[in-house]
């Protein structure tokens, strides 16, 4: 474990300048030109890198406690964003915004999957589909073709769109491989709300343009399918006596 | 056209009565009404329509989503209705009696019905009045999307209909296969018309005619197979045949009546049709870089009355032997078309009319003969239980009116002069002689010949393969207890067939005036082009009053020589005595001919076509045991359909069932997929 650590830190090491990386030439020096306006870019920079170890560090995370902390560290990095990514000046509404997405990511979520995790009886982990050295060196293949993907994006109206792009493409398809990856249902939640995480970064940059609201209503959907969820893991493990979602093949036709 | 519209709202009225009705008598009673009276309404609607110069016209505002309901009947569709109308008004009559036949047969107790194994009698009415409508509709519609929508539910109506108790596996089998079968035809008309529609920019079939006077179509002969490919499989053309055998044995006759007696004339009516709107005068002037076609017509043509008459010598089940016949009689059709185009082309017109009006009369003979025989092996089966002709034998003595009309049907089928279905072949074989008199100094005259030897091979080869199922199933001595205690079927199918044999007998004696009808008709549309008079066909019209004559007087001899024999053998009445048995002193009926020795000779010396596979056991102890013999002819070009594409598409079905594995994480995963890809196709590789 200890390893991967460390080996995260280079990576994350890497990763930070990570997003002007691939934008070649001109389009990059415009684009940072018109960052460099931002109060706080070293600080959004730090904070987008974080996700993406966050990020990693789930992929290779095997107990569920432990993921748990995960999300809710990421949760609160996220709720942070708004604040980092705004350029003028900080009013209300921006705090009380990014007091709800801290409140909503940061806490609620979290609380809810740790009361979820706490009610269920203590199992055995279950072997995943792939082990964490596999997933890690799958995120990273996200990781780089998110990069590439950038890259390859072209012009766009909004430059912290173009910071903000690689990220959330990276935090969107390490949510699928964790959904893909673990057999616990549970695990597979925290793969949704990783999913949902990195939908919420594409919306930040349009935090100028009151989007935001937009994103609020989907984080309200997640928020009562992670009570849906909570409820109904807890009927499959009546149901099946176990939340591994290989169970459910005795479902199909 | 009014008629054809009120024939179309009795049998639709008729269909719904029977739904509405649901259960018990009068819900097939009522469609049987409404079928009887749409039919005779229609044959006059025919008639009239015949008498017309030109073709009728009209067109209802119903709202399609493309196209629109545009009717036309012209002369040809005059001529393919009156079948239509005849037997489905025929086996629409029989219905209720066949139904409840069945319904005693599957209680095993005569005169008694299971209650709940039975037949939905509502829905069976309901399909077979809706089958009558849509073939009805087939013929008369006259714009592409029309033609399409009534074409569907034609080939769909009848899966409801062959098996109407539902209990058969085997049954069952033969109703996906005829599904499937029609459905592949009906994907490739639909290709065919959708690229006409756009050629054309029209759906109508007479701005597709125009279109083809004034510009012409690109990729005509990749239509014209597809037209081919599409209406063969409904045609039942050999190596398209797959579903036939299958779904016309296992029907009951009075479906069996719509499916062999009409139906497969549809597909006809589509090629016919379809070269009209190709080539508006391929009858008189096809060009000749479309000569192909011709060949194409004639060669599938010969394959099919060739093969199909092989294998119906083979087959050991009397339904199936009709089956392939029915490919036999399509595929002489079709090879007379083919003739027919190849003479217009090289301006033998006499040859030309001869041809199309054999092919013609040839489609209503075979709609008259299939039909009674099909009825005939129905009482059969119901009599005895089987079909397979193994177990039959000695019927002639216990079902004399069933054997009488079975062997008259089969005289006619084999083309014996000088019953319908020679006067048909005997149109054929003048129109392939003057064809080749008339090609002379090309290389045409040798493929006229050649087909003039298929056609007679053919002939004889039918004589062969129904002289065999006639005798073994009707003479000698019984081979089973069933067909001991054979008894005729009820009144109403024992007048179903007496009509129909009637109507053999007056298609034979009126041929000559049929065959001016049916010129007519002909100069009327397809040979429309051609000069009218330019052709002197009197030796023709002739020849058939001559033969007519003969069958009059050979009728007038044989019903002296029944009646004689019958007074003689009035008072000693009929005695049964065993076969002449060579003095061997215990004779029993396993002695007799079977199917397979019968047709043994022939087999081995036809191996190349037939493939017959044989299993003699070779006795070498001196005190042998007992052990059988066994002779079997596949069908290989269904095998062959069959492990070239049934076979791997099923595995790669079975295979995609992998896919739904029944995991979440797996469906994630497709998702992942799905998602990079889209996300690489969409903007990686701009």
């Amino acid at each position: 474990m200890d390893a991967v650590f460390s080996f995260l830190h280079h990576c994350a090491a890497a990763a930070l300048p990570a997003p002007a990386a691939p934008v070649a030439g001109q389009q990059a020096g415009w684009a940072f030109a018109s960052l460099s306006s931002l109060p706080s870019l070293d600080w959004l920079q730090t904070a987008l890198g974080l996700v993406i170890i966050t990020n990693l560090c789930l992929l290779a995370a095997e107990r569920r406690r432990l993921s748990i902390r995960l999300i809710a560290l990421q949760g609160v990095i996220l709720g942070l964003l708004p604040l980092l990514a705004h350029t003028g000046e900080v009013d209300a509404h921006l705090i009380c915004m990014t007091l709800i997405f801290l409140g909503i990511k940061g806490v609620v979520l979290p609380l809810l999957l740790r009361r979820t995790y706490k009610k269920l009886p203590p199992q055995l982990p279950s072997n995943p589909y792939m082990g964490n050295t596999a997933c890690v060196l799958a995120g990273m293949g996200g990781l780089v073709f998110s990069l590439w993907f950038a890259s390859n994006l072209g012009m766009t109206a909004n430059p912290l769109f173009l910071l903000m792009f690689s990220p959330a493409i990276t935090t969107v398809l390490a949510g699928i491989l964790l959904i893909v990856t673990r057999k616990k249902a549970l695990s597979q939640m925290f793969g949704y709300l990783v999913m949902e995480n990195g939908i919420y970064l594409l919306g930040v940059p349009m935090i100028q343009e009151d989007a935001m609201w937009v994103e609020l209503t989907i984080l309200l959907d997640i928020l009562v399918a992670a009570f849906v969820m909570g409820i109904a893991i807890r009927h499959i493990n009546k149901a099946f006596e176990s939340t591994d979602v290989d169970r459910f093949a005795s479902l199909r036709d | 056209m009014l008629i054809l519209f009120a024939t179309l709202v009795l049998l639709l009225g008729g269909a719904f009565a029977s739904l509405f009705l649901r259960r018990g008598k009068w819900a097939l009673y009522v469609p049987a009404c409404a079928l009887a009276l749409a039919a005779l309404a229609g044959i006059g609607f025919c008639a009239y329509a015949l008498l017309q110069p030109s073709g009728l016209q009209a067109s209802l505002p119903l709202p399609l989503p493309l196209g629109a309901c545009l009717f036309s009947v012209d002369h040809i569709s005059a001529l393919f209705l009156i079948p239509v109308f005849l037997l489905s008004g025929l086996g629409g009559v029989l219905m209720p009696f066949r139904v409840r036949a069945l319904e005693w047969a599957s209680s095993g107790v005569p005169g008694v019905t299971v209650k709940g194994g039975d037949i939905q009698h509502g829905r069976h009415g309901f399909f077979y009045c809706i089958l009558s409508a849509a073939m009805v509709l087939v013929l008369s519609a006259s714009d592409a999307v029309f033609f399409l929508i009534a074409w569907e539910i034609m080939s769909l109506t009848p899966f409801f209909l062959i098996s109407p108790q539902d209990k058969d596996s085997k049954e069952r089998y033969a109703v996906w296969i005829y599904l499937v079968a029609a459905h592949l035809g009906a994907l490739v008309l639909l290709l065919l018309f959708a690229d006409m529609s756009v050629q054309a920019d029209s759906t109508s079939f007479a701005v597709m005619e125009s279109f083809a006077r004034q510009s012409g179509w690109q990729g005509a002969g990749l239509l014209f197979v597809l037209a081919l490919v599409g209406f063969g499989v409904k045609a039942g053309l050999a190596p398209l045949h797959m579903w036939m055998p299958e779904a016309h044995a296992s029907a009951p006759g009075h479906v069996a009546v719509l499916l062999s007696g009409t139906m497969l004339n549809l597909g006809i009516y589509g090629i016919v049709r379809l070269l009209t709107l190709l080539a508006p005068d391929a009858f008189t002037a096809l060009a000749p870089d479309r000569f192909w076609w011709s060949y194409l017509l004639m060669g599938i043509g010969a394959f099919s009355a060739v093969f199909g008459i092989l294998l119906a010598l083979a087959q050991s089940d009397m339904k199936r032997t009709l089956a392939y016949s029915s490919a036999e009689n399509m595929g002489l059709i079709c090879l007379a078309l083919g003739a027919a185009l190849l003479a217009g082309a090289r301006g033998a017109d006499k040859a030309c009319v001869l041809l199309l009006a054999g092919a013609v009369l040839h489609m209503w003979n075979h709609s008259l003969f299939k039909s009674l025989l099909f009825l005939g092996a129905n009482a059969v089966k119901e009599s005895t239980h089987v079909t397979t002709i193994r177990h039959l034998g000695g019927l002639q003595k216990r079902i004399p009116l069933t054997g009488g009309c079975m062997a008259l049907g089969c005289a006619a089928i084999a083309a014996v002069p000088p019953l319908n279905g020679f006067m048909s072949e005997l149109l054929m074989y003048l129109g392939l002689a003057f064809g080749s008199e008339a090609t002379r100094g090309t290389e045409n005259p040798l493929i006229f010949w050649g087909l003039f030897f298929v056609v007679g091979s053919v002939a004889g080869l039918a004589l062969f393969a129904f002289t065999r199922m006639f005798g073994l199933i009707f003479l000698g001595t019984p081979r089973s207890p069933e067909s001991l205690e054979a008894k005729e079927p009820d009144r109403v199918l024992q007048s179903g067939m007496l009509l129909l044999a009637v109507l053999c007998l007056g298609v034979s004696l009126a041929a000559p005036w049929l065959f001016s009808l049916v010129e007519h008709s002909l100069r009327a549309t397809l040979l429309s082009a051609a000069g009218t008079g330019t052709t002197d066909l009197s030796f023709a019209h002739e020849l058939m009053y001559w033969y007519a004559l003969a069958a009059l007087v050979l009728l007038a001899l044989f019903s002296l020589a029944w009646l004689v024999r019958r007074s003689a053998s009035w008072k000693s009445g009929p005695g049964e005595s065993p076969t002449w048995d060579c003095g061997y002193r215990y004779p029993s009926a396993r002695m007799q001919y079977s199917g397979g020795s019968f047709s043994l000779s022939l087999a081995l010396v036809l191996r190349p076509l037939l493939r017959p596979m044989l299993r003699i056991p070779a006795i070498r102890d001196l005190f042998p045991q007992r052990q059988h013999a066994v002779m079997s002819s596949p069908d290989w070009p269904s095998a062959l359909w069959e492990r070239l594409l049934f076979n791997p598409v099923s595995a790669l079905a079975e295979w995609t069932k992998n896919l739904q594995s029944g995991l979440v994480n797996v469906y994630v995963l497709y998702i992942f997929i799905a998602l990079v890809a889209a996300l690489t196709w969409a903007l990686g590789w701009s």
